[in-house]
This record gives C-alpha cells, sequence and structure tokens, in this order.
C-alpha cells in the first residue's frame, strides 16, 4: 500500500469516525442534570431575586450596566431598567430551563438557556462558584451538540430512536463533544497544576487549613478529620493525584469508571463537608461525558438483567410464602364486572401485575359459571364489586377496594387515603359515582354498555 | 447528469473537510487561549494580556485554582455599624457581624436561600482583600514587608466595596428596622486559625487583625428574606493595634 492509500484510507475512517454523533447519551444526561441543577438554583433563591438580582439590590442597574460596559459583556438584563422587564426575564428564564431539562425543542432551548443562565449569572457575578463558572461553558458548547436525543420530549414525540445525523451536525456535535472533554481536562489540569506548587498541598496539610476555614466547615463531622495526621494527609493527596491523573486517563476507556467512582467520592464529601451543593451536582453531572454510548448500553442491559432477575426471585419467593398456611387467612375472593374495560384494566391487570403473594382470586361474575357470594344478588354486584375474605367477611364497594389494596404491598401508600376518605364518608359515594360511569370513563371499542354491559354471559 | 452528481459529492466532501479543518482549528486556538489565561503570569502571556483579555473575558472566565496554591490560613468576617439621623443629631449604632450569622444560616440549612447571600459577601470580601496588597491607599512596604494599613479610604476597589457595603445596609435595616442610615462604617476581621501543628490548641487563641473601612454614604436597599433580626448579634469593637502585617 502506497503512502496516498494509506493516507486517503486514515482520512476515509476519520470521516466515517465523525460523521456518526458520539456520546449522545452522556450529553443527554448532562443535559437533563445541568437543567435539574439550574431549576433547583431558581427554586432555592427565587425568594431572593429581588436582592440579589433586582434593580434596587445589591448592584442597582446604573452599576451593573457599566460593569457590563467594562467587561465588553451583553446580558438580556442589560436591555431595560424596568424591575417589571428584569422580572420577565428572570420568570423566562425558568420557563426555558424547564424546557431544555424535559428536552422540549432541544435545539432551540439549548441556545436559549445559554443566553438566560448567562444572562442571570452576569447580573450578579459575585453570587457565583466553580459550579457556576463552569455549567455555563458547558452550556456554551451543549448548544453545538445534539443533547436531546434521549431523554427528551423531542424523541418522545417522534416516538422512535434517534434519526441518522446529517455530516455537518454530527461533526459539529462530535466537536462540541470534544470541546466539553478537552474543558474538563483543563480544569482538572489546571487546578492540580496550581496544587503542587503550594506548600501546603505538598506537605498534606491543605485539607485542615480548607476544613478550618469557617465558610467551608459545615458538618459536625469536619474536625474528625481534621484532627487526624492521617486522614489529613490522605485527602490532600489523593485529592491532588485524582487531579492530575483525570486528564491524562479519561481518554482510555478502563480507568473511566474508576475516575467516575473518584469524581463522585470527591464531589459528594465537598457537598456535604464544605456546603458547596450545586458546585458537586455540576461537577458529577459533567463525569457523565466521559463515557461512550456502547458503555452506556452495556450497563443498562446489566441493570435491566439486575433488575429482572431480581424481580424474578422476589416473585417466586412471595408466591412461595402465599402459598404457605400461614397466608392462608388473608385470601380474598373478588367479584367484579369482567365485561367493563375500566374494571379489566385496573383490576385484571394491576392485581396479577402486583398481588405478589398471589393472595387475591379474581372471579367475573359476568361469567356464570362463578358462584356469587352468599347473599349477593347479581343486582349489587352491578353496582359495586364485592369481596370474601378467608373467613366469610363479605365487603363491598370502596371496603373491597380497600381489601385489594391491603394485599398488595406495592400499593400500601395508598391506603392512608383511600381509608380517610371512607372513614369521611366521602368514599362510598365517590366508589359509586365512578362505579355508575365505569363504562363511560373507559370506551372500550368491542365493547359497550349496550352491547354487552347491560346482559349476561 | 452524472457529472452533476460526481461535482456535488466531491464538493460536499471539500466542505466537509474544510468544516472538520476548521472546527478543529478553531478548538485549538481557543483552548490555547483560554489555558494561556489560565496559567501564571509568563512572557508569553504578558506580550499577549490585552488580546486574551478580550477574548477571555466575560463569556468564557474561568479559574479553577480551588484553594491552590495555597488555602486561606484565616476567616475574614465583614462588621458593620450605621449613624442614624436622629432627633438630637446622629447616633451610631452597634458593631453587627454581618459574615457569620449568614454562614450560620447555611450551616443551619444547606438549601436555604441565604446560600447565594453568603456565597456574594464571602466572594466581594476575598476579592477586596486580594486587591489590598496592589493598592498604595490600602498597604505600604516596610523592609521588604508588606503591611495593610489599620484605616483604609473608601474609594478602594469600587465593586467590591459597592457589595460588600450593600449587604451591610440590608443587614442592619433587618437588624434596625425602620431607621434610616445617613452613613455606614465597614470593617474586616481577620481569625488566624492555629496552624496544624497547633490545631488541638483552644479557639481563644486565634490571632485577630482588624481593618477599618472610613464612613461612607449609605442608601437603601432593597433587604434580603428569610432570616429573622435576632440571628444577627453585637461584634467586638475592633481594635486598630497599628498597622496589620498581609495575611
Amino acid at each position: 500500500m502506497t503512502i496516498v492509500q494509506s493516507l486517503g484510507l486514515k482520512a476515509a475512517r476519520i470521516r466515517e469516525f465523525m460523521n456518526v454523533p458520539h456520546r449522545l447519551v452522556g450529553l443527554a444526561l448532562m443535559r437533563v442534570l445541568l437543567g435539574a441543577v439550574t431549576l433547583a438554583f431558581y427554586a432555592q433563591h427565587w425568594r431572593q431575586y429581588p436582592f440579589l438580582w433586582g434593580n434596587d439590590g445589591l448592584i442597582p442597574y446604573g452599576a451593573y450596566l457599566q460593569l457590563m460596559r467594562q467587561r465588553h459583556g451583553w446580558s438580556l438584563y442589560m436591555l431595560s431598567p424596568s424591575p417589571a422587564f428584569a422580572m420577565l426575564v428572570f420568570s423566562l428564564g425558568i420557563l426555558v430551563t424547564v424546557a431544555f431539562t424535559v428536552g422540549y425543542k432541544t435545539r432551540v432551548t439549548s441556545v436559549l438557556f445559554y443566553v438566560f443562565t448567562w444572562s442571570l449569572y452576569s447580573r450578579n457575578p459575585f453570587a457565583l462558584d466553580g459550579g457556576d463558572n463552569l455549567l455555563f461553558l458547558l452550556a456554551f458548547f451543549i448548544m453545538f451538540g445534539n443533547s436531546g436525543a434521549y431523554f427528551s420530549l423531542d424523541t418522545a414525540r417522534e416516538n422512535s430512536a434517534p434519526r441518522p445525523a446529517r455530516p455537518l451536525a454530527a461533526l459539529l456535535h462530535n466537536y462540541a463533544v470534544f470541546a466539553i472533554l478537552i474543558q474538563l481536562c483543563l480544569l482538572y489540569f489546571t487546578s492540580a497544576f496550581f496544587k503542587i506548587q503550594g506548600h501546603m498541598w505538598q506537605s498534606g496539610t491543605a485539607i485542615y487549613y480548607i476544613l478550618r476555614n469557617g465558610e467551608f466547615n459545615l458538618s459536625p463531622l469536619a474536625h474528625n478529620f481534621y484532627d487526624s495526621d492521617a486522614v489529613v494527609t490522605l485527602l490532600t493527596w489523593s485529592t491532588m493525584v485524582f487531579q492530575i491523573a483525570w486528564p491524562f486517563l479519561v481518554w482510555f476507556r478502563p480507568p473511566r469508571v474508576f475516575l467516575a467512582i473518584g469524581a463522585f467520592m470527591l464531589h459528594t464529601m465537598i457537598g456535604y463537608f464544605m456546603g458547596l451543593v450545586w458546585f458537586s451536582a455540576v461537577m458529577i453531572s459533567a463525569e457523565l461525558i466521559i463515557f461512550s454510548d456502547s458503555e452506556y448500553f452495556a450497563f443498562a442491559g446489566w441493570v435491566n438483567r439486575l433488575f429482572s432477575n431480581g424481580w424474578a426471585w422476589s416473585t417466586a419467593r412471595a408466591r412461595q410464602f402465599g402459598a404457605a398456611p400461614v397466608a392462608q387467612g388473608w385470601r380474598l375472593m373478588l367479584f367484579y364486572d369482567g365485561d367493563c374495560p375500566l374494571c379489566r384494566l385496573s383490576i385484571e391487570r394491576l392485581t396479577r401485575r402486583l398481588d405478589l403473594f398471589g393472595l387475591i382470586d379474581l372471579k367475573s361474575f359476568r361469567n356464570a359459571a362463578v358462584a356469587l357470594p352468599p347473599g349477593v344478588s347479581l343486582a349489587d354486584l352491578e353496582l359495586r364489586m364485592y369481596a370474601t375474605t378467608a373467613s366469610g367477611t363479605i365487603v363491598n364497594g370502596i371496603g373491597a377496594v380497600e381489601a385489594v389494596l391491603r394485599r398488595l404491598p406495592v400499593l400500601w401508600w395508598m391506603l392512608p387515603p383511600v381509608m380517610l376518605l371512607r372513614l369521611c364518608g366521602v368514599g362510598k359515594p365517590l366508589y359509586d359515582w365512578i362505579a355508575g360511569r365505569r363504562y363511560a370513563l373507559l370506551p372500550f371499542p368491542s365493547c359497550s354498555a349496550k352491547a354487552c354491559g347491560g346482559e349476561l354471559r | 447528469m452524472f457529472l452533476r452528481w460526481q461535482m456535488s459529492d466531491t464538493m460536499q466532501t471539500a466542505m466537509w473537510w474544510m468544516s472538520f479543518t476548521l472546527c478543529g482549528t478553531i478548538l485549538c486556538v481557543h483552548f490555547s487561549a483560554i489555558q494561556l489565561a489560565n496559567m501564571p503570569l509568563s512572557p508569553l502571556k504578558l506580550r499577549l494580556a490585552n488580546v486574551l483579555d478580550a477574548y477571555v473575558n466575560p463569556y468564557f472566565t474561568q479559574r479553577w485554582n480551588f484553594f491552590a496554591p495555597q488555602p486561606p490560613s484565616y476567616d475574614v468576617s465583614l462588621i458593620a455599624r450605621a449613624r442614624v439621623a436622629d432627633i438630637g443629631g446622629s447616633v451610631v449604632t452597634q458593631w453587627i457581624d454581618i459574615t457569620d450569622p449568614l454562614i450560620d444560616a447555611v450551616r443551619q440549612r444547606r438549601l436555604t436561600p441565604m446560600f447565594l447571600v453568603e456565597l456574594t459577601l464571602s466572594n466581594a470580601v476575598i476579592s477586596f482583600e486580594n486587591e489590598l496588597a496592589s493598592d498604595p491607599n490600602a498597604s505600604f512596604e516596610q523592609e521588604g514587608k508588606k503591611y495593610i494599613r489599620g484605616q483604609i479610604p473608601a474609594s478602594i476597589n469600587p465593586l467590591e466595596m459597592l457589595v460588600m457595603r450593600r449587604v451591610a445596609v440590608a443587614t442592619l435595616e433587618i437588624v434596625y428596622p425602620g431607621k434610616a442610615f445617613d452613613q455606614i462604617q465597614l470593617g474586616l476581621m481577620r481569625y488566624h486559625f492555629p496552624r496544624f501543628t497547633e490545631r488541638h490548641k483552644k479557639e481563644g487563641t486565634r490571632k485577630v487583625q482588624a481593618t477599618l473601612i472610613d464612613w461612607q454614604p449609605a442608601t437603601w436597599v432593597v433587604p434580603y428574606c428569610c432570616v429573622k433580626a435576632g440571628v444577627f448579634f453585637p461584634a467586638a469593637p475592633p481594635k486598630i493595634a497599628g498597622e496589620s502585617p498581609l495575611p
């Protein structure tokens, strides 16, 4: 093979690689988490808006305008001195963040998210920490990537897997992902570069000084850490080693999972001990880009297998227990309308899926072979469902619903409101109202009240 | 038709490679500029300072030192008092500690709306402190050692001063509701915490340094929410014992 042929082959490989968008899952997860962090930031501080970002607050409009002109910056909050306009921008920022987080028109909302978030951050530059700094840098690169390929309303509406990207769009996306990775590498590299020059970091005591600082000494457990020579030295040096290693190891597949675990541990500790909750959340969100799509799919498959195996195992054990003599007293026979779509949906499907112990025996009273409970007529069963317990007690309507819920541990959370409704007398009329309209509430094409609801089979 | 298709394909390939090269070049230039701006001062950085500043600030501003090269070895608290217009002239309020109650609020409830008030004040105070050493009105050099003056004018670091003053005014409005303040005086208290080897010593042994800022006009600020006046407590009047060595 000549050199020209070899170069041609390499060029074709590069083009082939860059024409497929990479790390779509990681970017989508990052979008969701960064959006959630920004929403939490808005929610935490919306009552503080007039002081932190308002025109009569910390930085009056005139001073803000002067600051932005000095910095040659631009922001939506510069457009008008009107407090109503500033409030409108703040409120629109929340709406845009919601749309960005849920992935609605992601291409557009990712641009709007950057504009609104940057505008808010620039309105009071003193209210930012390293996490906010990273967030607006990442938001800039996210604008160029396809962050709505997964976990988004855009994909849900299309009801399909992401469409194949056009070559230029894929190229831009891949560069955006690459830029995010480089940005993270620079972050860790710079931090490590400055740390290795500091004598407190070299001597292994820096963590002590950080934790002694009033602003970052937020946990009552902090002294347990800085009292110990070994712990302080280990934490100081391991932080440095982690930050030095990250930019070099992230490009290789095997150590990535250890980097992610290390980053999660480091930033969780920073969040807990130093109170930098949102900084830690942004740093952890940023780590999600380090894994490729195939790694995410492999992980999802593993989790899926784990859950299905676990579910199958738990169901088998629960069935065993349900069949044991001790559980026989809990058995229930439920008489319901097998022709009504709503009843079939709520009782047959739900109960069969959630009746882990196999305690509920379902009987459709439309089936002529089914023996009715003693003292209960077909006319009674038309009005409401009935249940008979192992001891022979007969309950109906809302009481039967309650008896069913008691036997379904997954739905125990519904018991208190149902009991409350029954006790305060609302449960019975409410149940009867729904039962009376059971054919109208969920129409079923092959079976209407006229066709089969009123007749016995 | 076939010829046109071939041309179009070639054009597409050329366009793709041009885009590939352009994006790659932009990325290289961008991150080179960013990293040069992030690194310590060097002859190259000095030479390109204006270009770097124009490119990096404000949209790509970043600072990743994270307590490096040295974490702080002391706490700084902002204290403040105000002159209130009264019938018989003016009355001066007590010194009020502004910083510590805000930190306590965050310590008690991590997700408190006070979080950003505390962060804003802390960032302003740290930025103000960092600039003092390079301001001849605030510091001086003697026998090769830098000192911060015990009392400094209110005109230095106007932006940080504005933020510190407005947080202080808002706090004093909470502590003294209904009072109109004519002037405000700020003070910075530095509490050095023990060296690592002396960390088991009692808190009372901490070295304290104070810097007072001249009186300055106080204008009304919309107050911050979610805090009661009772959480703020009077601070001990600062003692200015000569000049403070630069920490």
